[in-house]
């Protein structure tokens, strides 16, 4: 089981590295996606006793990280016609090292955690600093308001894969509404990106500086 | 009916309340306003003149009269009223320049009719009396620092009153800013005292210095000195004072150097030397050095104003300073055991602070009266007044001769009680520190010389030779009421100089609630009229003595010409003009003129910035054109104030680079601060 | 019961303003929501209802103790709004409306919230909650001000999901069973796992801090509250921000039973200076009054940081200070949206003169500036003065000396740019501005009142708050 969980967390891993380097939004949005969709089946492999709920989640997780947001970021992609190129302010190389350094440095502060040991063999700990640091890189360091989004997915993912060590504590229903928040959240960042690009023709965040001192 | 000294405070607080309320009430009508507002003014203070006076003369025996405010209405705080020596003193300061003040204004805010809302100005003149008067009978902390605030508050509305000249919006907000940085230091070094008695009254506070650590009890005295010096505009902070009064009107500006900056000697003595405790040396003789400092450099920078108003504020700074010399030896005298010398130089103090009130109010109220009838405050446009207004400029010379403490003027009696103070404290310690007196000593003679000059300067240039603009020209006295306003002062200046010993007489229960003795026995002599001295070395002075001397004297001149030179032809012709055809204004003597010398010999101090623009076509000795220029900065202003300035504004402009405008900026700080958070927790 | 009505009256009227069909009567249902709400938080106020110790929402001290002045808040602000939504007739108003209701309930949840789980969420939903809010005036700046207001705020509450969790897990390590109640976290006291806690704190710190304002997360405070509407802005800096500021207060006390009570009062206390100095410094520069409101929130924030790092006294000093800031920021922003209304404009360039043109509105601006920067007799010259005198009794003269000087700077800018706008004579832009604009009762009486509020709290603290806060510091911070 450790195993297979551990496969899993590291791809999600590489996919953060996959998506600091994608140099075209639509293949940074297809990384995003599937760290989603890596991320919605870990908690089968986690849960003890298949309950419904669990499946439910799992599904709805899949389906709305994999999917339904990614859908709907490609969609304004589509509408905006604007250039795919992802324009980083962090060049690319500079920040696949960032985010290996990141992952390293996970590794290290998950190790100087004391960990439960059920968790003590997994990746769980470092992969969620890693994609969390590697979501705030995105966010930092891309000019395009879809690959800051995308960054913003990436770091929830990374919260999600924290998340999961709770998972037999946690309620459902708080998972469940913590989920629909966030899921909220980024429907109305999505909202907004589609205002700005309507107002301002551009999705280009760097323009956004007319409120300043 | 018995009127004691509280129902008469009582009735002084409403009526300046109602007075207040009525100046709201009346916006739109000014003529009523300002009968009703100055009136009532003028009937408060009255009545807080009786109490006050009632007070002080009911002797050491007289119970402290205490009271609380709006019982009913606030339940959880209680804001006590006490009235005891201390209290009653600056009461009196406070009662008595609000009656002349407000007799004043009856005529000098028709003025503003039409122009104004004379309401507004009256209403907010009462809250100020109010709020001054409220502050030195407050019995508790909670009212003192209310009512400092609110004084505050209502002064700035006061000197802001005519905000539509950029000038008065500068010193309006200056003035402000001080005040709040003095509120600042002032609560927080009664957070230090409170902190010790666990208690907000006053009486609980009583020599809480005892039982405070020397640590604390130094940092609260140096908070004290910087709160309440900045009020009483001490050197270096006094730099809103010069900016601030003269832009007020004028019956403010009166108010406000005449009372309100002694709102900080009161603040100062009543933390000095009833909460503190016995003062260790170093505390008498910082107050000393900076009340000479204040005295010598105001003086100085008056000298070389040609602003009328701007030169009696900087006078306000130099008698601060002499107030504080007094006080300052008062401090030192605690300290070596010498409890009579103390009470001399805390007497010297206070009666320095009564006297600066009233000349320094009669000359605010006399320049308001120059300024009602020129409509400038520029001494080099104005000249010859004398002849178009004479009462104004007798009062104005009876309050010149005063400040110049010249006998037997009020002035004079106080400074020469200082003098006493500092030369008798030679003796009285072996320290090397002792030598501060005499230097201090021979300071204050400078400062009356200079100040003398002065005076000679803003009599001399104002009223006396030839109007030197249209405005002087056609100026005419002022009314009735501004003359008995100023007659009032200018009277109390006489009487506080001829009868300094039944003065001293009614400070008694002051000096016996504070220190513990009284000077009145140890003064006088026998026939009540001669202030003695304390030791053999002293000297001996009697005020009424001299003036009687000089009004016996008076006859003998004409007696002389009487009898020598009656038959003599008298011959009357022009004055010599150098062959000139006729006298001009532009050849009399200029304020800058007369204060050249002076400017010259403090050069180093003054740094004057001078500019000469000469125009000529042929020749250098044929000008066609020629621009002087000439001023004279602070030098705390170049050196300190500006600095300053300048440091908080690079920072403020250097840290508005973080927020540029960028999201990601926004999100690294954000990312940077949880690292830094995470290495300093763990 | 009464405690679910709070939540649930404000979202019942939130679906019957989104069915509602006409613009004119619709903002009436706001000042009738606050109605009930302020009724009810009295009530419950006065006669605190038992608390259920296990229960997930419930009207315990700490919500007892600031509640209440969200609710009066909420209701200035809604009078206030009927009068504003006619002015702006030419925006719908639906939205909106729905969205300041559903802010209003999720407020009422936030405060009443005792799961970390729950805390969050109903954090969250006032972030979002808030967005359209922001954008009301449709402009292209105020969708850039919502688009830093969310990514921003997105990025801290997501890091404070991230310190819940750790929080939890810090519960599951030390053996307990990851219950993110705040009873059991602090019943498990010492039991949690040090490390973890630690971590949780700092996250839950930045995250909630950013919420709050506190710098340097306060970057998208000037941007919200200079493009949203005042009333938007009363309510932002005067109540969402208290429900991340309750969030921090109780964590803090989860903190201090595990042990690491030291730690988390001085990263309060750093951060609170911070906040004040930093924000001081940009009041000395700025041009624009609506983000100088911004500004000053980021100092209030600064002092209640301060006063929750300085213990139980300090706590005190600053559930005061939330409500006397709450009241007094709501006069402010209302008196100034009034400023901008009439002005034309939002910088000292544009503006001057106002107490020509809106002389009331100008001298209430005037007074409320006096009441925010600690002038006596006001609110938050007594709240601020009691977390001065937490410092000296806690021996922190240092800390006591910054928060001085910071106050004094904060001071300076405010008193200089208020003046530049209330002094002189009006510009020419103010003329051709919204003629619409008069000084009402609907529009010049809540702010007033507020004010009048913060000044009857100053004189005259009511004995029943002093209870309720002294009994949220002792539920806080049980004495040993």
């Amino acid at each position: 089981m450790t195993g297979a969980l551990n496969l899993l967390v590291a791809l999600a891993m590489g996919l953060n590295l996959l998506a600091l380097g994608s140099s075209r939004l639509p293949s940074l949005i297809r990384a995003a996606a599937v760290q989603g969709m890596v991320l919605g089946v870990l908690p089968l492999l986690l849960e003890h006793e298949f309950h419904g709920l669990v499946w439910v989640v799992a599904a709805a997780t899949i389906a709305i990280k994999g999917f339904v947001i990614p859908g709907l970021l490609r969609r304004a992609l589509r509408t905006a016609h604007i250039d795919r190129e992802v324009e980083p302010l962090l060049g690319f190389i500079p920040s696949l090292l960032l985010g290996a350094m990141a992952a390293i440095g996970a590794v290290a502060f998950a190790g100087a955690l004391p960990l439960r040991p059920e968790h003590a063999g997994t990746l769980l700990v470092p992969g969620a600093f890693a994609t969390l640091v590697g979501g705030l890189l995105l966010l930092m360091g891309r000019s395009k308001a879809i690959a800051q989004v995308c960054g913003y997915l990436i770091l929830e993912n990374g919260i999600y894969l924290f998340g999961l060590l709770l998972i037999h504590a946690t309620p459902l229903i708080v998972e469940a509404g913590i989920l629909l928040d966030l899921t909220v959240g980024v429907f109305v960042i999505g909202i907004i990106v589609d205002r700005i690009q309507r107002e301002f023709d551009t999705l280009d965040t760097r323009k956004l500086t007319s409120l300043r001192e | 009916m018995n009127l004691t000294p509280a129902m008469l405070l009582l009735v002084s607080l409403c009526g300046y309340a109602i007075g207040a309320a009525g100046g709201m009430l009346l916006l739109r009508r000014e003529r009523p306003a300002n009968v009703w507002c100055f009136g009532v003014a003028a009937l408060s203070g009255l009545s807080g003149l009786l109490a006050a006076l009632l007070m002080l003369a009911g002797g050491t025996g007289t119970g402290i009269p205490q009271f609380e405010l709006f019982r009913p209405l606030l339940p959880y705080i209680h804001f006590s009223v006490r009235l005891d020596a201390l209290s009653a003193f600056f009461l009196l300061i406070v009662s008595l320049l609000g009656l002349a003040i407000s007799l004043f204004s009856l005529g000098y805010a028709k003025g503003f009719f039409g122009r104004k809302n004379v309401g507004v100005l009256g209403a907010l003149f009462n809250a100020l009396l109010l709020a001054t008067t409220t502050m030195f009978v407050a019995g508790d902390l909670w009212l003192f620092l209310i009512a400092w605030e609110l004084m505050a508050l209502t002064a700035f509305c006061l000197v802001s009153f005519e905000h539509e000249k950029a000038e008065t919006r500068k010193a309006g907000v200056l003035y402000f800013i001080m005040s709040h940085i003095d509120a600042g230091c002032i609560i927080l070094g009664f957070l230090l005292l409170f902190q010790a008695s666990g208690d907000y009254s006053f009486t609980s506070l009583h020599d809480i210095g005892a039982k405070m650590s020397p640590g604390k009890r130094d940092a609260a005295f140096l908070l004290f000195l910087v709160g309440f010096g900045i009020k009483a505009g001490i050197v270096p902070l006094h730099i809103w004072l010069p900016a601030a009064h003269p832009v007020a009107p004028s019956n403010v500006s009166a108010l406000m150097s005449g009372v309100i900056i002694k709102t900080g000697i009161y603040g100062f003595t009543r933390v000095c030397f009833d909460f503190l405790g016995t003062p260790p040396l170093w505390w008498g003789v910082t107050v000393l050095t900076v009340g000479t400092i204040s005295a010598v450099l105001g003086v100085l920078y008056a000298l070389m104003e040609h602003d009328l108003k701007r030169l009696l504020a900087y006078h306000s700074i130099e008698n601060i300073g002499i107030i504080l010399m007094g006080l300052g030896a008062a401090l030192m005298f605690l300290h070596t055991g010498h409890p009579l010398l103390a009470t001399l130089g805390l007497i010297a103090g206070l009666y320095h602070t009564i006297n600066h009130a009233t000349f320094k109010g009669l000359l605010f109220l006399g320049a308001g009266a120059v300024l009602h009838a020129t409509h400038t405050r520029n001494m080099e446009e104005m000249g010859g007044l004398i002849k178009r207004m004479p009462q104004t400029a007798f009062f104005f010379l009876v309050g010149a001769v005063a400040i110049s403490a010249l006998p037997p003027l009020n002035g004079f009696v106080s400074e020469w009680l200082t003098y006493q103070a500092l030369l008798q404290g030679f003796g009285t310690t072996e320290s090397l520190m002792r030598l501060i007196f005499p230097l201090s000593g021979a300071m204050l003679a400078l400062t009356g010389a200079l100040a003398a000059a002065c005076f000679v300067k803003a009599f001399g240039i104002t009223f006396l030779a030839q109007p030197r603009s249209a405005h002087a020209e056609h100026a005419h006295e002022v009314s009735l009421t501004m003359r008995l306003g100023m007659g009032l002062l200018a009277a109390v200046c006489v009487v506080l100089g001829l009868f300094p010993t039944q003065f001293v007489r009614l400070l008694d229960p002051l000096t016996q609630q504070i220190i513990g003795q009284q000077l009145s026995a140890q003064l006088s002599l026998a026939n009540g009229l001669v202030l003695g001295s304390l030791t053999a070395k002293g000297g001996t002075v009697s005020t009424l003595g001299l003036a009687s001397m000089a009004l016996c004297l008076l006859p003998i001149p004409f007696g002389l010409w009487w009898v020598f030179a009656r038959k003599t032809k008298v011959r009357r012709g022009p004055t010599w003009d150098c062959g000139q055809r006729g006298l001009t204004p532009r050849m009399e003597y200029t304020a800058t003129g007369f204060s050249k010398p002076i400017r010259m010999v403090f050069k180093a101090l003054f740094q004057p910035h001078r500019e000469v623009q000469r125009e000529y076509d042929f020749s250098p000795y044929f000008a066609k054109n020629l621009r002087f220029e000439s001023h004279v900065e602070e030098v705390f202003e170049r050196r300190i104030y500006r600095p300053a300035r300048i440091l908080i504004l690079r920072a403020s402009r250097r840290i508005r680079t973080l927020q540029a405008g960028s999201v990601h900026a926004y999100l690294l700080y954000i990312f940077v601060t949880l690292l830094a958070l995470l290495l300093f927790a763990s | 019961m009464k405690e679910l009505a709070l939540i649930a009256v404000p979202f019942v009227a939130a679906i019957a303003a989104l069915l509602w069909p006409k613009d004119e009567t619709r903002p009436w249902l706001l000042p009738a929501t606050g109605v009930v709400h302020v009724a009810l938080t009295m009530w419950l106020l006065i006669a605190p209802p038992p608390v259920e110790p296990m229960a997930w929402v419930a009207f315990d001290p700490l919500a007892r103790a600031v509640l209440p002045a969200v609710s009066v808040l909420f209701l200035a602000c809604a009078a206030y709004a009927v009068s504003y939504l006619r002015l702006r007739s030419e925006r719908p108003n639906r939205v909106f409306v729905a969205c300041l209701l559903a802010v209003l309930g999720l407020l009422s949840a936030g405060h009443q919230a005792r799961h970390l789980g729950l805390l969050w969420i109903a954090t969250e939903a006032v972030t979002l909650a808030a967005v359209p809010l922001l954008h009301f005036n449709n402009t292209g700046r105020a969708f850039e001000a919502t688009w830093k207001y969310l990514l921003v705020g997105g990025t801290g509450i997501a890091l404070s999901l991230l310190g819940s969790f750790c929080l939890g897990y810090a519960s599951l390590h030390g053996g307990g069973g990851g219950d993110l109640t705040f009873v059991a976290l602090t019943a498990q006291g010492a039991g949690l796992s040090r490390p973890w806690v630690l971590t949780a704190w700092v996250l839950l710190l930045v995250g909630y801090g950013t919420k709050m304002g506190l710098a340097p997360m306060h970057t998208w405070k000037p941007d919200a509250y200079g493009e949203a509407p005042g009333i938007v802005g009363a309510l932002l800096a005067g109540a969402v921000t208290t429900v991340a500021f309750t969030a921090v207060l109780r964590v803090r006390a989860v903190v201090d039973a595990a042990g690491a009570g030291v730690v988390a009062g001085r990263t309060l206390i750093v951060i609170g200076l911070f906040s004040m100095l930093v924000a001081a410094l940009f009041l000395l520069g700025t041009r624009d009054f609506k983000r100088m409101l911004a500004y000053s929130s980021v100092e209030h924030m600064g002092i209640l940081s301060l006063g929750a790092g300085l213990g139980g006294a300090g706590v005190w000093a600053a559930l005061f200070h939330v409500w006397t800031n709450a009241l007094t920021k709501g006069a402010v922003f209302l008196s100034a949206g009034n400023i901008r209304r009439a002005g034309g404009g939002r910088t000292q360039d544009e503006v001057a003169g106002m107490a020509i043109l809106t002389p009331v509105s100008a001298r209430i601006f005037v007074v409320c500036m006096l009441a925010i920067t600690a002038c006596p007799p006001f609110g938050p010259f007594f709240s601020e003065l009691r977390i001065l005198r937490a410092a000296f009794a806690d021996g922190q003269g240092a800390v006591a000396a910054v928060f001085l000087a910071a106050l004094l700077f904060a001071f300076l800018g405010l008193s200089r740019l208020v003046f530049a706008i209330v002094d002189g004579r009006p510009r020419a832009a103010a003329k051709k501005t919204d003629r619409r604009f008069r000084e009402t009762a609907g529009v010049i009486v809540p702010p007033l009142v507020l004010l009048g509020l913060s000044l009857w709290l100053g004189v005259a603290t009511p004995s029943v708050l002093q209870e309720a806060w002294t009994a949220a510091v002792q539920a806080l911070f049980p004495l040993p």
